[in-house]
Order: C-alpha cells, then sequence, then structure tokens
C-alpha cells in the first residue's frame, strides 16, 4: 500500500471548498481508519454491554424453563427437537450447563433410528425423572433375522427403567416377532426388563403398515402382539381401518378376530384408549374385565350388536364400570350405541365428539344411560364436539344434567333462541365454567350477548366464559374488546368472559395418532 | 398498602391484593404479619418494580395459580401467548431479563412462563451462532470442547 502523505485539511473543515486531489486522497484515507475504529470501538461497546447484560444473570432453572418452552417438553423430541436441543447447549458453557441440569428436556425421546448407545446415553442425562420413550418399529430397527440383537430389543430388555412406552408399528410381523422374543426370556432374568416395568404402553399399529401379515405373506392376528404385553395401569391400543387390515376380506372378518389384551392386564387398567372400527364387539368383550378403569377414550368404535346373535350376551346395560369417571367417545356411530351396554355410576365428565352428524338421534341414548347410571345429580362436566341437533333436543339432553359445572360446546351449530330458552326453562343453572368455541362467523356479533343473558338469569353467580371465534382476519375476534363491552352487566353478575382466537384454547380434538397427546395423558 | 423498597432506594405502595401475586410477598405478608415497615426488594430496580406492578394490577382478581401445580409439569408449553402479554413483553432485551429476573425473584410464575415463552419464542429456529448474535453472548467454549459437544451430540444433529 502506497503511504499517504500527511495533508493539512484544516482548509476543508473550515469552509465549504471542495477537497483538491491530494485532500480528497487523504480523506477517504482518513475516513476508512476511522471506519475501522468505529468498528471497534463498537464492538468493545457490545461486549462491555453484553457483560453487564441481565441475561448473564439468568439462574440455570430459568433458562432450563425456557429451553423447555423452546423445545415443547416434555413432549418426546424428535430428530428436529434433538439438533434444537444440541443448538441450545453449544451457545456457551452456561447454556450447555443449563441444559444438562434441566432434566425434564432428556426424560421424553422420539427414537426413531437411535442405536441402543445413542438413546440410552440420551434418557440417562433425564437422572430420576420418568422416562418415555416412542420407537418407530421397522424391519431395521426389529432387525427380524436377529431380533434379540436389534435395538428395540435391547433397549427393551437391558435399557434405562421407562415409565412410558409407545410404539408405532410400520411392520406388524416385526413387532410380533420382538414381544415373543421380549416375552421369551421374561422368565429367564432376575432383575425386571424395561418391558415388564412399564406404566403406560401405546401401541399404534398404523394404517400404511403390511396389514396383519409377516414378510412371508402369512397372517398375523392382533392376539400375537396383545397377548403378550405386560401389566400396566394405562393402555392405548389402535388398530388399522377395516379397509387397511382386511383388505380383500368381507368386513365381517373383523367381528371374530380376537383382540387378545389378558384379562388380568385388562383387570388393572385405571386408563384405556382404544381406537379400532372393526365391526363385533370387541370393546364389550374387554370392558367385562375392566373393573378398575377410571378413563375410558374410544374412538371409531361403538359395538355392531344390533340385530346380532352377538347381541344377547350383552344386554342393555350389563357392564358395569364402577370406578370410570371419565369417558370420551370420538366419531361413534350417530346412535351412540356404546353407551347402551354399560353403568358408570361414578362418571362426572362426559365427552362425545363427531363428525359434525346430527346427535338428534343420540340425545334418548345418552339421557337412558344417565339415568341407568344415576349419574343425574354427579355429572358435572359434559363435553361436545362438531355436532348439530334441533334446541329443543339439546335443551332436553340438559334436563338429565342438572348437576353440570362445566360445559364445552365445540363447533357445535346452536339455533337462534337456543340460549334464550335454556335461560327461561332454568337449565343447567350451577355452571361456573362455559366454553363455547369454535363459533361459526355468522353468528358471532350476537352469541356473546345471549349467552351473557342466559347466565344473567340465573342471577349473581360466578362463572368463567370463553368464547372463541376463528383467527383473523375474518373474525369477529377482532372486534372482541367492543363485544364485551356491549355483552352488558357482566361484574355484577360475576361474569368472566374471555373473547379469544380458536388456535389460544388449545383443546381442539387431538389426532389419535399424534403420541404427544397420549404422552400429556 | 404494602410498602415495597426497591434496589435504588426508591418506595413503593401497592394494593395487597395486587402484590399477592407474587407468592414471595404473599408467603411473607402471612409469616411476618401487618407491619408499617417497607419490604427490601435488594434485586428489584424501579424501573422494573413498575413493570411487575403493571402485570400485577393487570391480572388483580384473577385466580391465582395453584401453588402446587406447576404448568411445566402438567405439560403446557405452548408458545402461545395472550394479546395483552404480547404487548406487555414489548419491551427491549434488558428489560425483558429484568423482568424475568424479577418474575423468578418475586415468584410469581405467570409472568415467568410469559418472559420465558417470550425468549423462547425469539430464539426459536435460530442456529447457536445466530442466537449469541440475538442476546450478545460471547462463546465462552474452547475449540476443544466444542469439538467434545459436538461428538458427545452426533446423534443429535440434523444429517
Amino acid at each position: 500500500m502506497i503511504p499517504v502523505i500527511p495533508v493539512d485539511l484544516t482548509r476543508v473543515f473550515t469552509t465549504n471548498d471542495a477537497p483538491s486531489f491530494s485532500e480528497e486522497k487523504a480523506l477517504k484515507h482518513a475516513v476508512i481508519e476511522l471506519e475501522a475504529q468505529l468498528e471497534s470501538i463498537q464492538q468493545k461497546l457490545r461486549q462491555h454491554q453484553g457483560a453487564l447484560s441481565a441475561i448473564r444473570r439468568l439462574p440455570c432453572e430459568v433458562l432450563g424453563r425456557i429451553f423447555c418452552h423452546a423445545l415443547g417438553a416434555p413432549a418426546p423430541l424428535n430428530a428436529l427437537g434433538r439438533e434444537w436441543l444440541r443448538r441450545l447447549g453449544q451457545v456457551c458453557r452456561s447454556w450447555h450447563e443449563a441444559s444438562l441440569l434441566e432434566h425434564q428436556l432428556w426424560s421424553s425421546l422420539a427414537g426413531e433410528r437411535g442405536t441402543y448407545d445413542e438413546v440410552t446415553t440420551w434418557l440417562k442425562r433425564a437422572g430420576n425423572l420418568p422416562k418415555s420413550l416412542l420407537l418407530t418399529m421397522d424391519k431395521e430397527y426389529c432387525d427380524i433375522d436377529g431380533t434379540a440383537n436389534s435395538p428395540a430389543a435391547k433397549l427393551l430388555s437391558d435399557g434405562l427403567a421407562l415409565d412410558h412406552l409407545y410404539l408405532t408399528c410400520k411392520r406388524v410381523g416385526d413387532v410380533a416377532l420382538l414381544i415373543k422374543h421380549l416375552s421369551e426370556i421374561s422368565g429367564t432374568r432376575t432383575s425386571p426388563r424395561p418391558w415388564d416395568t412399564l406404566r403406560s404402553l401405546g401401541i399404534d399399529i398404523l394404517d400404511e403398515c403390511d396389514a396383519f401379515d409377516d414378510t412371508y405373506g402369512r397372517y398375523i392376528p392382533p392376539r400375537d402382539i396383545l397377548s403378550l404385553i405386560p401389566p400396566v395401569k394405562s393402555l392405548t391400543v389402535c388398530l388399522p381401518s377395516k379397509e387397511y387390515a382386511y383388505e380383500g376380506y368381507e368386513y365381517r372378518f373383523a367381528r371374530d378376530v380376537p383382540i387378545g389384551i389378558p384379562g388380568a392386564v385388562l383387570s388393572g387398567l385405571t386408563t384405556f384408549i382404544f381406537s379400532c372400527d372393526w365391526e363385533g364387539v370387541h370393546v364389550l368383550d374387554m370392558l367385562q374385565h375392566c373393573t378398575n378403569l377410571e378413563h375410558l377414550i374410544l374412538l371409531y368404535n361403538d359395538p355392531t350388536v344390533i340385530d346380532d346373535a352377538e347381541g344377547q350376551r350383552f344386554p342393555p346395560g350389563g357392564i358395569t364400570l364402577p370406578n370410570l369417571r371419565s369417558l370420551e367417545l370420538r366419531h361413534p356411530s350417530p346412535q351412540v350405541k356404546f353407551l347402551v351396554y354399560i353403568v358408570t355410576p361414578r362418571l362426572d365428565t362426559l365427552s362425545i365428539q363427531n363428525d359434525y352428524s346430527p346427535l338428534d338421534e343420540s340425545i334418548s341414548t345418552i339421557k337412558v344411560f344417565i339415568e341407568r347410571s344415576e349419574i343425574e345429580h354427579t355429572l358435572s362436566s359434559f363435553r361436545l364436539h362438531n355436532v348439530s341437533a334441533q334446541p329443543s333436543n339439546f335443551i332436553s339432553l340438559f334436563d338429565s344434567m342438572p348437576a353440570l359445572t362445566q360445559l364445552t360446546l365445540q363447533s357445535v351449530s346452536l339455533k337462534e333462541g337456543f340460549w334464550y330458552t335454556l335461560g327461561k326453562r332454568q337449565r343447567i343453572r350451577q355452571l361456573e365454567r362455559l366454553e363455547v368455541l369454535e363459533v361459526p362467523i355468522a353468528q358471532g356479533q350476537r352469541i356473546i350477548k345471549h349467552i351473557v343473558e342466559f347466565l344473567q338469569a340465573r342471577g349473581r353467580k360466578k362463572c368463567d366464559v370463553i368464547v372463541s371465534f376463528p383467527d383473523p382476519p375474518i373474525s369477529p375476534y377482532e372486534e372482541r374488546e367492543s363485544l364485551i363491552a356491549g355483552a352488558g352487566n357482566l361484574e355484577e353478575f360475576d361474569i368472566d368472559l374471555r373473547v379469544v382466537r380458536a388456535s389460544e384454547t388449545r383443546i381442539s380434538g387431538v389426532n389419535i395418532r399424534t403420541p404427544y397427546w397420549f404422552w400429556s395423558r | 398498602m404494602v410498602l415495597l423498597l426497591t434496589s435504588d432506594n426508591e418506595m413503593f405502595s401497592v394494593a395487597e391484593d395486587v402484590i399477592k401475586r407474587s407468592a414471595y410477598i404473599k408467603n411473607m405478608l402471612e409469616d411476618v404479619g401487618e407491619s408499617d415497615l417497607p419490604i427490601p426488594l435488594p434485586n428489584v430496580e424501579s424501573n422494573v418494580l413498575v413493570k411487575i406492578l403493571e402485570y400485577c394490577e393487570h391480572y388483580r382478581g384473577e385466580p391465582l395459580p395453584a401453588s402446587d401445580v406447576d404448568p411445566a409439569e402438567i405439560g403446557d408449553r405452548s408458545l402461545d401467548i395472550a394479546d395483552w402479554d404480547q404487548k406487555y413483553m414489548a419491551v427491549d432485551q434488558e428489560m425483558l431479563f429484568e423482568i424475568i429476573l424479577a418474575a423468578n425473584y418475586l415468584d410469581i410464575k405467570s409472568l415467568l412462563d410469559v418472559g420465558c415463552k417470550t425468549v423462547a419464542k425469539m430464539m426459536k429456529g435460530k442456529s447457536s451462532e445466530e442466537i449469541r448474535t440475538l442476546f450478545n453472548i460471547a462463546n465462552d467454549f474452547t475449540p476443544e470442547e466444542e469439538a467434545q459437544i459436538r461428538k458427545e451430540n452426533a446423534w443429535a444433529e440434523c444429517r
């Protein structure tokens, strides 16, 4: 670089004259030097500011809490979640330390393709917290030719103790072999294996699995898997839909296929989630044994016993579930036939989610069920999702629920005048929480006023109300403040009204195939 | 009314039902009983306490979260933040971290959660280097340590 000869620049700074050639050269050089100095000073300033920053004073447990939020812990971390956790731990030493000290981050893992060592090392970082593992079972992971040495077999026989295990099965034959292997070596060990000490187990056989055939095309009935499961407190079983499972067969074939869960396992369950659309009375067969069940969720499953000789085995009200407290039916048949066969004297929470079909046909079934179970005065929470019915039928249904303190109506079509009639007839007067969610836009402006009038008709009585509208931009949510202001005197009647976006309520039906939901149970 | 004395020696007189959102103050009031003496808050400056009181005032009258239930433990890890909370948290980074520190010290779980969620949202999807730049954090790992951590977490790395 050619050295710049010093030039006196006083003249250019004190006048408005254009610089000469040599002055311009000197000025440009000075600007470059000053910019470099400025950058260096700015960098030093950032360093000093960084050293003073409050972020340095965040204790490990607060950083851990931030990480948990960022990663959605304790939901199981998949590949992306793990990568994200790695990035957080590589920011600096204190963040690395905080990530290792926050045991919750390491306690739930979706261990697809992880080796025995990788998965075990990861879960060890969870310390003494209960550990959850989601395994996606395909041929390589089960290793059909060397089952005992497959990562899955090693993890479930020699790995760390697990609390939850969720097996997503892409190949039924391989999973059957794995479970058979696990049950065969059960008696040969002195210390219990992770498989034997599970508290909850989920087996989710995907629709896209190779039906119930092994690699040689031989049929594998579900009992080959389910008859060998360990005694757990919570069990989730999702069977593939009949179109996939029995492709090429008549659907009636599925009626005679035993599910195979042992009675001893069923009798120990407190939570049972069963998804199956096969014809037959499978669910009734199993529930006969479920005397300790407290929570039951059924998807697509309604016994097909009407006009069927099999139905004779199950008279109406023939199965008593003495400890059942919550029952959720998702996508039952329009008649909600399942309710005909059970009696639940301790039920306090009932939820029905449909595919937006009319509920009118089911009203009498639900009412008879409530009456037979003698829960009119104890049923405190009721949720309807994706249904419609005539207002008179809805009101007649609420006649049978006088003790209701919580009511959730999500995507429920309500005719004009429904709330007015409900108030006038003085129904469900004990409500403490009312959620009217995903209100159709057309009803938006008026529904809040109608709900408030209904609640005011009870006099002063505390009630938390949540109304959710579809997310903006086309939603009355935008006008929520004026809607609340125009709803009348809320304070005097002790009504706490909140208007939120549909996405904020976060209680929409969660797909059963999403294992995160299993984790939160 | 409850008297609070901040680290920069400013005195605040606050309604009891407002400040009881702080489990720390609530427990102190229950332990000590009525007193004319101010409660010293050596870890909270006055400008931060003003913000904290704005939050407590906004949620005045709303039920306090049950002390034995931590949302973290019941799986509420969504990054959804209510509208008002989002506006409340629209402050510069330093104030955001000061609010988090104060919420932690005063044991206001709901505010701590909103603060943690706000920071978590800011970091979402960023690389380690981008996070360092965002929060002005120095990389204090030696090259050997960095290599070791990379090795330990090789499985976690997206390939």
